[in-house]
C-alpha cells in the first residue's frame, strides 16, 4: 500500500491514505474515511498494514498508547510536507 | 488454614487499607499477586501519590516563566531595528498574550497582592500621620481634637480592610497553591503552546540585528522547552500510578483514616477467629463501604456560583472549570453533565446547567454546563480486527488539501488517543504543539494568498495571527474551513478561466487535452485545476519542447507523484513510458499494479465532473 491512494474494504468503505510511518518494522497509514460522496469525512483512522500470503489487510489502531507515538510520527511527516508546500495553489 | 497464612491475610489486608487502597478488580489482583511482592507495589504506589499530590505549582512556574518572559521583552527593547519590523507591534501583543495566559491560574493572587500591599500603605499613612499629630506642637488643641477622632476612625477602618485584604490573599494564595490534576496540566500547557507557537511564527518575521535574533530564538526555544516540561513528571507519575493499580485491580481511596479505624476493627476480629476460613470476599469488604462516602453529596451551604463550581470540582474532579475574563469561574466544562455528582439540594438541566431552582419567585444558584465536544467514534465505518482490503485505487491530491487533510487527521487521531486514556495524554499534547504548528503554517501560506474566507471575517480573513486549535475536535471544523476556503478559490478560478476567451485559454492550457482521459476514469475528478499551475503554462507555451505524456503526467500532478511513486518509478517508468497510451484508457492499469489511475481533487460536488 502506498500513500495517496484509495484502498477499498472489505466492507466496501473507501479511504484515503494520506501519510506513512514505521514503526517497529510496522508501516502505518494515516487516513480519512471516503464517504459515499468520495468526499473526506469526519472519521480519520490509523492502519496498520498487515501482508499475508501475497493479501493486504488492514487493521484499525485502537490502542492509546501505540497512537500517541504514532502521532508524533505523523506530526514530524506532515511537518516536513507542510515545509514543502509550493509557494503557489 | 495456617496461623501464617491467617497472619498473611491480616497483613496484606492492612497493608492494602491502611494505604488507602481497596480492590476494584479481583481477578487482576489474583492473578497479579502471585507474580510481585505487593507490600513493594503499594510502596511504590505511595511514593508515586505523594509525587503526584505534591503536584505542580502553576504559580511557581507561571514566574519562571515570566522571568523567560521578561528576558524577551529586554532583548527586542534593546534592539535598534526592532521597533522598524512591521511585525514589532503584533509580537509585542503575542508576547502579551502570552504573559496573560501564563499567569491566568494565579491572576487573583496576584490582584488580591496588589490590593493587600495599597490596604498596607493606608494603613502606614494613617499611622504615620498619627504620628506626626503626636510631636506636633503648632496645633491648637480643637484641631488636634478633631483631628486625633478622624484619624482613629480612620485607623480603624484601615486595620479592617489591611484584615479583610489578608484573608482574601491567603484564600487565593491557598487556591493557586492547589497543585493541578493531569488533566488541568494538559488543558493549561495547550493554552501556552498555542501561544508560544503564535510568538515564534512571528518572530520569524522580524527584522532584528543577528546576534539579538539568535538570543530571541533561544529564549523562545527555552519558553517553549519549560512549558512542554511543566509537570512532566506529575503527568509520568500518575500514568505509572494509574497502570500499577490498572494492573494490581487496585483503586485509591479518599476515606484513609476511616479505613485505618476499620482496619483495626477488622484485624482485631480476624485474630479473634483465627480459627475460621476467611475468604477473599471478607478481604476486599472496605471497597463495599467506600463508595457511598466517597460519592457522598456535600453539606456545606452554597452561597455563589463560584462555591458552587469549587464544590463541583472536588465531587468530580474529572470536570474543567472555565473562568471569565477576570479570571473567575464561570461555568464547566464536561463530558457527560447527567453523571456529575452534585451538591445536595441542586440538579441538572440544559437551560440552567446546575442549579437549586424551586420556582420562579425564588432567588437560586446555577452554574452553567458546557458539554465537552466528542469526536464520534462509536459510529465508525471501519470495523476493528484486521480486514482484507479488497481494491487499491491510484488518488492525487492536491498538496494544500492533503496538508489540510493531514492537520485535521493528526489532530482528530490526537484528541481519540488522549480521549481513550489518561496515559498517552502527554504524549499527545506534546504533539499538539507540531499539530498546531502544522496547521498555523498551511493557514498563513493560505492567508498569504488570499483564499482564506471563513464564517467570520473580522476575526479570520487576513489575520494571520489567527490562531487555529492545537487540540480537540475544533480542529475538524477548522480543517473543514480551509478545505472550504480553498475550493471556493479554485471555483473563483475555474470561472475565471471559464470566462476567458477560447484562444487565451489556448494558449494557457492547450496541452492538458490528454489529462482528461485520465480524469473520467474516476469518480472523484473534480475541475482540472492542474491547468492553473505556471509550471504547466510555461511548459505548454514552449512550442518547441514536446514532452512526452508521461512527463506531462507527472508534471501535472507534481510532487505527489514524485514523492508517493518514487519507489516504484525506477522500475516501471520505462515500461510507462514505452506504452503512454495506457493512461488514455480508462480503467486501465497505472504505474502500479493494480492500482487504477485516479486524479483526487475534492471540489465542490456543483462542478462539472471529469476533466478538460
Amino acid at each position: 500500500m502506498i500513500v495517496d491512494s484509495v484502498i477499498t474494504l472489505e466492507n466496501d468503505v473507501n479511504c484515503l491514505l494520506l501519510e506513512k510511518v514505521t514503526y517497529n518494522n510496522d508501516n502505518y497509514f494515516l487516513s480519512v474515511v471516503l464517504n459515499e460522496e468520495e468526499e473526506p469525512s469526519d472519521e480519520y483512522v490509523v492502519f496498520k498494514e498487515i501482508n499475508e500470503d501475497g493479501q493486504s489487510f488492514v487493521e484499525k489502531v485502537e490502542n492509546a498508547a501505540l497512537l500517541a507515538e504514532l502521532i508524533n510520527l505523523f506530526t514530524n511527516n506532515v511537518a516536513k510536507l507542510v515545509q514543502e508546500l509550493p509557494e503557489e495553489l | 488454614m495456617t496461623d501464617e497464612e491467617l497472619k498473611s491475610i491480616e497483613q496484606t489486608t492492612a497493608l492494602l487499607v491502611e494505604n488507602g487502597f481497596v480492590i476494584k478488580d479481583t481477578a487482576s489482583f489474583i492473578r497479579e499477586i502471585g507474580n510481585g511482592n505487593l507490600e513493594e507495589v503499594i510502596s511504590k504506589l505511595g511514593r508515586l501519590q505523594v509525587s503526584i499530590n505534591e503536584g505542580v505549582n502553576a504559580e511557581v512556574f507561571g514566574k519562571d516563566l515570566a522571568v523567560s518572559l521578561d528576558g524577551i521583552e529586554e532583548v527586542v527593547n534593546k534592539d535598534t531595528y526592532f521597533k522598524t519590523s512591521s511585525e514589532a507591534a503584533s509580537f509585542e501583543n503575542l508576547l502579551n498574550d502570552l504573559r496573560e495566559k501564563s499567569s491566568r491560574l494565579f491572576r487573583n493572587t496576584m490582584k488580591a497582592e496588589e490590593i493587600l500591599k495599597g490596604r498596607e500603605e493606608n494603613l502606614k499613612d494613617i499611622e504615620k500621620r498619627i504620628a506626626d499629630l503626636k510631636v506636633d506642637k503648632t496645633m491648637d488643641d480643637v484641631t488636634r481634637t478633631s483631628e486625633t477622632i478622624k484619624l482613629s476612625y480612620a485607623l480603624n477602618h484601615a486595620k479592617q480592610a489591611k484584615e479583610d485584604a489578608l484573608k482574601f490573599y491567603n484564600d487565593q494564595k491557598a487556591l493557586s497553591e492547589k497543585p493541578l490534576s493531569a488533566d488541568d496540566i494538559v488543558e493549561y500547557k495547550n493554552d501556552l503552546l498555542q501561544a508560544v507557537n503564535a510568538l515564534d511564527n512571528a518572530f520569524r518575521k522580524l527584522s532584528m540585528e543577528p546576534a539579538a535574533m539568535d538570543k530571541l530564538a533561544s529564549l523562545i526555544r527555552d519558553t517553549r522547552d519549560k512549558i512542554v516540561l511543566f509537570g512532566f513528571e506529575t503527568q509520568k507519575n500518575q500514568k505509572e500510578f494509574d497502570s500499577l493499580c490498572a494492573k494490581y485491580g487496585l483503586e485509591k481511596t479518599n476515606a484513609k483514616t476511616i479505613e485505618k479505624v476499620e482496619t483495626k476493627e477488622e484485624t482485631e476480629e480476624l485474630s479473634e477467629n483465627k480459627d475460621e476460613v476467611v475468604t477473599p470476599s471478607e478481604i476486599v469488604e472496605p471497597e463495599k463501604s467506600e463508595e457511598p462516602a466517597e460519592k457522598e453529596p456535600t453539606r456545606v451551604a452554597i452561597t455563589s456560583a463560584e462555591e458552587l463550581i469549587k464544590e463541583l470540582k472536588r465531587l468530580n474532579p474529572d470536570i474543567d472549570i472555565i473562568y471569565n475574563i477576570d479570571g473567575y469561574p464561570e461555568q464547566i466544562s464536561t463530558w457527560e453533565p447527567e453523571k456529575l455528582v452534585l451538591p445536595e439540594g441542586f440538579k441538572y438541566s440544559e437551560e440552567l446547567g446546575i442549579n437549586n431552582k424551586i420556582d420562579d419567585t425564588k432567588p437560586y444558584i446555577s452554574a452553567f454546563v458546557k458539554q465537552r465536544e466528542k469526536i464520534e467514534t462509536k459510529s465508525s465505518k471501519v470495523p476493528s480486527g484486521k480486514i482484507p482490503v479488497k481494491k487499491t485505487r491510484r488518488a492525487v491530491v492536491a498538496p494544500y488539501v492533503k496538508a489540510i487533510l493531514c492537520y485535521g487527521g493528526i489532530g482528530c487521531v490526537a484528541t481519540m488517543a488522549a480521549g481513550i486514556g489518561a496515559a498517552p495524554i502527554l504524549a499527545a499534547s506534546i504533539a499538539g504543539a507540531g499539530i498546531g504548528a502544522i496547521g498555523q503554517s498551511i493557514y498563513g501560506k493560505m492567508v498569504k494568498f488570499g483564499v482564506v474566507d471563513a464564517p467570520n471575517p473580522n476575526e479570520y480573513y487576513n489575520n494571520k495571527n489567527y490562531e487555529l486549535p492545537v487540540f480537540g475536535s475544533d480542529i475538524l471544523k477548522h480543517a473543514k474551513g480551509l478545505l472550504s476556503s480553498l475550493r471556493n478559490h479554485k471555483n473563483k478560478r475555474k470561472e475565471e478561466t471559464l470566462d476567458k476567451t477560447p484562444e487565451q485559454e489556448k494558449a494557457e492550457t492547450p496541452e492538458v487535452t490528454e489529462v482528461p482521459e485520465v480524469a473520467k476514469a474516476t469518480e472523484m475528478t473534480e475541475a482540472p485545476v492542474v491547468a492553473e499551475t505556471p509550471e504547466v503554462s510555461e511548459e505548454l507555451n514552449t512550442e518547441e519542447k514536446k514532452p512526452s505524456l508521461f512527463e506531462n503526467f507527472k508534471d501535472l500532478f507534481k510532487s505527489n507523484l514524485d514523492k508517493g511513486v518514487s519507489e516504484v518509478e525506477q522500475t516501471e517508468e520505462k515500461k510507462m513510458e514505452e506504452t503512454p497510451e495506457v493512461l488514455n484508457s480508462e480503467n486501465k492499469q497505472t504505474d502500479f499494479p493494480g492500482v487504477l489511475p485516479e486524479q483526487y481533487w475534492l471540489e465542490d460536488e456543483n462542478l462539472n465532473h471529469g476533466g478538460r
